[in-house]
């Protein structure tokens, strides 16, 4: 079975090119627009891996992190930040709230990538 | 070794051995020998007791066999008929008639069996029924039918049933042992016959055996009753002897055939003691025979082997002793023979062999001592040889030593002489001299100095007084090969020549001056380079040995040490003196300096510093000239050391710029000098060659590059002055400079205070006014300092300074003097409305001053009404109103009054007031304007925060599509969908390039606007600033390479450790170089970083084309780039400068450019070392 990544991320066209990324390396991609669906949505499919936007309306990828990694039944699951907020001390916030790796705006589809398969081996 | 001690010992240990070995074996024979015999013994009287016992048992038996058979006989007659015998029971009462016929019969038998065997006392006869039918006694009287009764008894019951029956012993008489024989007569109807028998002749028979003194012999029955007694045993006759253990024993056996059995029978006698008992049974009645004897009895027999084993034992002893003598010795002796030679071989007697034939091991072993000895007989003889070519060696090396410590003690006394006169090094030559010729058994020696050019005589020994001439003729001598001496100098190393007639080279006239023939010359050479030599000669040709050239050689050596000690002597003594001289000329400047300072009398100023002058420069004499400006011409201000005349002629020489020293120093404007005035022509004074001056030296006076006089000294001596003199004179023409100076501006601040003087003191007031009004005070306080001032200048009572309130709707205090707290208090916090505040409010409004008094009182349009009419301040007959004016401004009212005094206000005073109130205005006016300004400034700061955020928001919506377009072309290039033509391709990467250009640009905008919103913080860390270039180099490396630069980068490896954003700092110089391999086509871009003033500097300088001073400033502000076309050649935000300044800056750095058009570039940055926080905001 093929390994599910969750996209939390606001913007359409981020998610498409997430998603076509995604497809093309043989990941299955589940989707949230918002920082709370996202949280609900890691509790209900338990993906492998969550991929989170930091700038979200409502909760923002950060409080989101936290509230998934403060969840004993999903602190395990990888959080990749792919944000576009890349000064100095966003990725030191980013960190503390407990993501596992911090990619910036614009990403190379292919470093994202190999990113990804690096937590999903 | 220790011989005679031990001597005897191996003896007797081999003798003690011997003897005990012989002794023990015969003592051990014997003893084996005596216990077997007494063994055999014991046994053999075991046995023979046992014999006798046996007979006894068999007598015993015999003999009461033989009483049976008497017994037996009388009742044979009765019984005759078998038939009879054989009667039952029922035929009893025949046998009764029998038996009455027969009782006589019996009687019969029984008397005469009585007196057949005097054993039996009594015999009786008993019926079937146990009755006594006779009884025949040797005591009593017989009885025939008494009836009585035995039916019971042992004896006939015992005998009924078949058998002779012993009974058991008693004793009659108390000491006769009895027993009772029944014997049945008849085979059915038994009848018995009884006889009593005495004991005795048994206990008879046993005393009667032999069993030798002490022994005995008994008999005890079944019942282990004693029934014949030993004799003398002290036992009871039928004592019971069954706790007897022997007699248990006995009991307990078994009879066996084969005697040996009982042989060992030990115990304890009845009277004490050890005995040998042996027992034997008698027959069937369970008797049994004792026979016993002492034990000690059985060792009787063992005195005679005793004696004879010993007799053997001392004699075998005897015979040991002998034999381990004999033995013993025999073992010694050759030993003691080897000891001895092996002693001889000790001692060093080698030529006597040990001489021993025993034909064994020793003989053998002395064979080897004596091999050794002759081995060692050799090897002595071979080191002999050794030790003598040694002792011949050890003489050579002893010369060879005395030869050395001659040579050393030489040096020591070189040494000697060297450490005594550190000054002089003749005293060194001279030592040298005498020693080399000595040590090296010399004719003569000579010691040379080397200047470089020429080797000059130091000093010489021994030379012949004909070859002095010659020598002395011979130096100073030129390098070359003529002499050893010049040509040691040449070559730099030793010159042997073993014969000067052999040498081609040689000069021979000088050989034939000096007349040597053999001659040695070492180099002195210090650092490599000679400075001297020394030679020694030998009148006769006989060659130097390589000692004596190591010698000469050490030599050189102290003499090179020696005029390097007298060389560093000398320069510390010049240090010293020059130290010395530098202090007296601090000293004299110092003072100089006090006289500059203290003393405004120009003229004593100058003549004290042409005094210390002269004196410091060692000069004879020296004047001050002043330069007059409008004449043009030097005049002398101060002399020391001429003459009045030469003064006066000085003073007419009317000396101009150009002429004399003077003159020159003055047009030249540096010092000049005549080291001699006789060789100098035409030199226009020549009074001065004739007061006796040779050497002058002038330095001229200048003050900003303005010719102002000049400073001159004169030697009475030729010669060119040091440039240390020189030096010295110009800081003596600095310092009256000053003097000169000083005391201009002293005459001018003289003039000026006169001037000032004449001023009011009111004016004077006003101008401290001024200077206290630039001084940054709060307003109150700036209008209580001009309240005070103009009180005290105006000489008023109470001065009040009214200002709009903030709301504009009256006035208010806002400074008071000479005011009480009671006057104060009132006015505190209250507005006084405009259209209440009567004269203040009309002067306000209309900017004309105006005074109240008796003369002029204040109308009634201005009175005021209450409550402002109760405040004392305001309810004024007399006082004085005057505007407060800025820049054409009313800004606010002064007013005075002289109600205390109620002295007049004089009408001048308005005028004074006047223009106090235009300061308190300037001042008021500038707190309104500061004020202004800060609020601008807020404004203007929170607009840009709101400009930064608005920037910020910009770029992260700008970047989130630019994400989805880098996004879609990256999936694209990719192949995600698929093979991408090449032409497409190719437009793509464009697409990217330009997508990440723009990227970079919204980059630098957020990064810049996160500056400017004062959202960057620096992280702080310790950064190598080496690293941080490397790190710049290497990333733009290729950068450069591609453009063809040079790149540069200059780092000292001692950098200090920073501290700082390291990340943010490489952006800067990152930028920085990145800039200047962009601008720059030709040539190179150097990176240079140092620590200057506590900051890094780092500066990265190009070769491009420069940047003009207009554009310099702008460069650094946002989106500015030189020019629009350079943007769009080399591409690039405009923002990076702006943004490294920042970084730069919140470092609490510099970022700046030097630069001009055709010239390159080079930007410079400084951060401090250590930041520890975050700047504030430029």
């Amino acid at each position: 079975m093929s390994k599910r990544v969750l996209a939390i991320e606001d913007h359409e066209e981020n998610r498409r090119i997430l998603r076509l990324l995604l497809q093309s390396a043989g990941f299955e991609m589940i989707e949230a627009l918002t920082g709370e669906d996202g949280v609900a949505m890691a509790e209900k499919e338990r993906p492998d891996l969550i991929l989170m936007d930091i700038q979200l309306p409502g909760l923002d990828g950060y409080e989101a992190t936290r509230r998934i990694k403060a969840n004993p039944e999903l602190r395990h699951i990888p959080i990749i930040v792919v944000t576009s907020y890349a000064l100095s001390g966003d990725d030191v916030k980013a960190f503390e709230a407990g993501c596992d790796a911090y990619v910036t705006k614009p990403f190379v589809p292919r470093e994202l990538l190999a990113k990804i398969r690096s937590y999903l081996g | 070794m220790s011989g005679p001690v031990r001597r005897g010992r191996l003896f007797r240990k081999y003798a003690v051995v011997l003897f005990v070995l012989v002794g023990g074996v015969l003592m051990a024979a014997s003893l084996v020998e005596l216990y077997f015999s007494y063994r055999e013994t014991q046994r053999a009287i075991v046995r023979e007791e046992r014999a006798k016992a046996v007979a006894a048992a068999g007598r015993i038996e015999q003999f009461l066999k033989e009483i049976e058979q008497q017994v037996r006989e009388t009742t044979r007659t009765a019984s005759d008929d078998p038939d009879a015998s054989q009667v039952g029971p029922g035929r009893l009462g025949f046998r009764e008639g029998l038996g009455a016929a027969l009782a006589d019969q019996r009687a019969l038998d029984f008397v005469r069996v009585l007196r057949n065997v005097p054993a039996i006392s009594e015999l009786s006869y008993l019926d079937l029924s146990g009755r006594e039918q006779v009884r025949v006694s040797r005591l009593d009287l017989d009885v025939v039918g008494s009836g009585e009764d035995f039916s019971r008894a042992p004896k006939f019951l015992e005998a009924k049933t078949g058998k002779t029956h012993w009974s058991p012993v008693y004793l009659k008489n108390e000491s006769e042992p009895y027993s009772t024989l029944s014997i049945p007569v008849g085979k059915y109807a038994i009848e018995v016959t009884t006889a009593e028998v005495s004991l005795g002749p048994v206990q008879k028979m046993m005393s009667q055996i032999e069993v030798g003194p002490g022994g005995y012999a008994y008999v005890v029955d079944s019942r282990d009753h004693l029934i014949a007694r030993p004799d003398g045993q002290g036992l009871r006759a039928d004592q019971d002897l069954s706790s007897l253990a022997r007699l248990r024993s006995a009991r307990a056996e078994r009879p066996r055939s084969g005697d040996d059995a009982q042989v060992t029978v030990a115990a304890d006698g009845f009277s004490g003691g050890r005995i040998l008992s042996a027992h034997a049974p008698i027959g069937s009645l369970g008797w049994l025979v004792f026979v016993e004897r002492p034990a000690a009895d059985a060792y009787a027999p063992l005195r005679a082997p005793i004696v004879r084993s010993g007799v053997i034992f001392v004699l075998g002893l005897l015979l040991s002793v002998l034999a381990s003598l004999l033995l013993a010795r025999r073992m010694i002796a050759p030993i003691r023979v080897l000891q001895e030679g092996a002693t001889r071989i000790g001692a060093g007697t080698l030529d006597q062999p040990i001489q021993l034939r025993t034909g064994d091991e020793i003989e053998g072993l002395a064979s080897s001592f004596n091999q050794m000895a002759a081995s060692l007989k050799e090897s002595y003889e071979g080191l002999e040889l050794k030790v003598e070519a040694r002792t011949r060696e050890l003489a050579e090396a002893n010369r060879d030593l005395t030869e050395a410590l001659e040579q050393q003690t030489a040096t020591s006394e070189i040494l000697q002489v060297l450490s005594q006169s550190p000054t002089d090094v003749q005293p060194v030559f001279d030592a040298i001299a005498r020693e080399a010729v000595r040590l090296c058994a010399a004719s003569y020696s000579v010691v040379g100095r080397y200047d470089g050019q020429l080797v000059h005589l130091a000093a010489f020994e021994h030379v012949r007084p004909e070859g002095i001439e010659a020598i002395k003729a011979l130096f100073p001598v030129r390098p070359s090969r003529a002499t050893t001496t010049a040509r040691a100098v040449l070559d730099r190393a030793v010159v042997h020549v073993p014969d000067v007639a052999a040498d081609p080279d040689y000069d021979k006239s000088v050989a034939l001056g000096i007349q040597n023939r053999s001659t040695l010359a070492v180099p002195m050479l210090l650092n490599g380079e000679p400075i001297g030599t020394i030679s020694v000669g030998r009148l006769e040709p006989r060659p130097f040995s390589d000692s004596q050239v190591t010698l000469l050689q050490t030599f050189a050596d102290q003499a090179v040490i020696a005029i390097e000690n007298v060389r560093l002597f000398k320069e510390l003594q010049e240090r010293t003196a020059e130290l010395t001289r530098s202090v007296d000329e601090l000293r004299a400047l110092g003072e100089v300096g006090q006289a500059v300072s203290e003393t405004l009398d120009l003229q004593a100023v100058l003549t004290s510093i042409v005094s210390h002058a002269v004196a410091l420069s060692q000069t004879d004499a020296g004047t001050i000239y002043e330069f007059d400006e409008v004449s043009q011409v030097f005049v002398p201000r101060a002399n020391h050391g001429i003459a009045e005349e030469m003064i006066e002629a000085l003073r007419q020489s009317h000396i101009r710029l150009g002429e004399t020293v003077v003159g020159q120093a003055g047009t030249k404007r540096v010092a000049v000098q005549i080291p001699d005035l006789e060789s100098a022509a035409g030199y226009p004074l020549p009074f001065v060659l004739k007061a006796g001056f040779r050497a002058l030296l002038a330095v001229p006076l200048l003050r900003e590059e303005r010719v102002i006089g000049a400073l001159v000294v004169r030697r009475k001596t030729a010669g060119t002055f040091p440039t240390a003199i020189v030096n010295l004179l110009q800081t003596f023409a600095t310092q009256s400079v000053i003097a000169i100076q000083n005391a201009r501006l002293f005459r001018e601040i003289d003039e000026k205070s006169r001037a000032l003087e004449e001023l009011s003191r009111n004016q004077e007031q006003l101008a401290r006014l001024s200077t206290a009004l630039q001084e940054p005070l709060s307003l109150t306080e700036q209008l209580r300092r001009v309240l005070d001032a103009a009180r005290q200048v105006v000489g008023l009572d109470h001065l009040y300074i009214w200002t709009p309130s903030p709301d504009g709707a009256g006035l208010v205090v806002s400074a008071g003097a000479g005011l009480t707290e009671t006057d104060y208090r009132p006015l505190v916090g209250v507005t006084i409305p405009f259209a209440e505040a009567g004269a203040l409010a009309a002067v306000y409004e209309d900017g004309e001053p105006r005074l109240f008094d008796q003369a002029n009182p204040v109308p009634e349009r201005y009175r005021l009404r209450p409550p402002y009419s109760d405040i004392a301040a305001l309810r004024l007959k007399a006082f004085l109103v005057s505007p407060m004016i800025a820049r054409g401004r009313t800004v606010g009212v002064l007013s005075a009054d002289n109600r205390l005094t109620h002295s007049p206000i004089p009408a001048h005073t308005v005028e004074l007031l006047h223009s106090f109130a235009a300061q308190a205005a300037v001042a008021v006016e500038n707190a309104r304007l500061f004020q202004e300004i800060q609020d601008k400034g807020q404004q203007l700061e929170l607009a840009s925060r709101h400009k930064s955020q608005f920037l910020a928001n910009m770029s992260h919506e700008l970047r989130t599509p630019m994400n989805a377009v880098l996004g879609y072309t990256d999936l694209v290039l990719d192949g995600i969908f698929g093979d991408v033509p090449e032409a497409i391709r190719d437009t793509l990467e464009r697409v990217k390039s330009n997508g990440q250009h723009l990227m970079g640009l919204i980059n630098d905008v957020l990064d810049l606007s996160r500056i400017e919103a004062g959202q960057l913080t620096l992280s702080l860390n310790d950064y190598a600033m080496g690293e941080v270039v490397h790190g710049v180099v290497s990333a733009v490396e290729s950068l450069a390479a591609g453009k063809k630069l040079a790149l540069k980068a200059v780092v000292p490896i001692d950098l200090p450790a920073g501290r700082g954003d390291e990340r943010r700092l490489t952006q800067v110089l990152m930028n920085l170089v990145g800039n200047a391999i962009k601008f720059t086509d030709v040539g190179e871009v150097a990176i240079e970083a140092r620590v200057a003033d506590g900051s890094f500097l780092v500066a990265v300088s190009d070769t491009g084309p420069g940047i003009s001073e207009a554009d310099q400033q702008r460069i650094f502000e946002e989106f500015q780039q030189v020019d629009s076309s350079s943007t769009r050649k080399k591409g690039g935000s405009g923002l990076g400068l702006a943004i490294s300044k920042r970084i730069v800056e919140l470092h609490g750095g510099r970022l700046w450019v030097e630069s001009a058009p055709g010239q390159g570039s080079t930007f410079y940055f400084t951060v401090p070392l250590r930041v520890e926080r975050t700047a504030e905001r430029a």
